[in-house]
């Protein structure tokens, strides 16, 4: 009887305590998302410089004027990328500051309620509104 | 209102136990928790390195419209 309502509040506990997982693993994801997005960002950003200095050693781009035109697009790519990894990495940072406070509760046998709940789903859609504005931005930009 | 024992275990604790192996099953991903580990214990500096890779990119850029190099 005892090692059954042991297994019971075990599971019950688990069941809280693999779905509070499962939005971390979600969140190291988009985490790995973003660092992807900004490889791809820097290899834009290098093929654009490529053909600028190639046109510098052609003899053009003799202003810095003419230079600035012939990068400007990747200079808003990188820029604009960096203000949304900003937001992205903000919304993160929040998610993993109350991650370890709803763990250490249910560590202790407590459950979670509705407000830890409210505040891991708001949290967390925060950090995938964030990822999804760079996906777009970047998107928009490469364009 | 006697418990059914029977019901208990043979509908219960079959659950419970598949719960108990997703949960396991997830601890045994050792990678994922440790970066969760990391994750939680250090927030402040997720995505550090984008940042300063994006910085040195925008500045290699501001250094060719300088420069031409």
């Amino acid at each position: 009887m005892r090692a059954l309502h042991l297994l019971l509040v075990l599971s019950l506990t688990g069941c809280a305590g693999a779905k509070l997982e499962r939005y971390g693993d979600a969140m190291v994801r988009v985490e790995r998302g973003t660092q992807g997005v900004v490889d791809g960002v820097s290899a834009t950003k290098n093929v654009i410089k490529q053909d600028c200095v190639a046109q510098v050693e052609a003899g053009k781009l003799t202003t810095e004027a003419e230079r600035m035109k012939c990068v400007e697009g990747a200079l808003e790519l990188v820029r604009g990328s960096k203000v949304a990894v900003q937001a992205v990495k903000a919304a993160l940072v929040s998610f993993w500051t109350l991650y370890p406070v709803l763990e250490a509760k249910l560590q202790r046998g407590e459950k979670l309620d509705a407000g830890d709940l409210a505040g891991l789903v708001s949290r967390s859609d925060a950090v995938v509104a964030a990822y999804q504005d760079l996906i777009k931005y970047a998107k928009e930009a490469k364009r | 209102m006697s418990l059914s024992w029977e019901k208990l275990l043979t509908k219960g604790l079959p659950i419970a136990v598949k719960v108990l192996r997703e949960v396991l099953q997830g601890l045994a991903d050792g990678s994922s928790n440790e970066e969760i580990r990391q994750r939680a214990s250090s927030p402040d500096v997720i995505l550090d390195e984008e940042l300063d890779q994006l910085r040195d990119d925008e500045e290699d850029l501001l250094e060719f419209i300088r420069t031409g190099k």
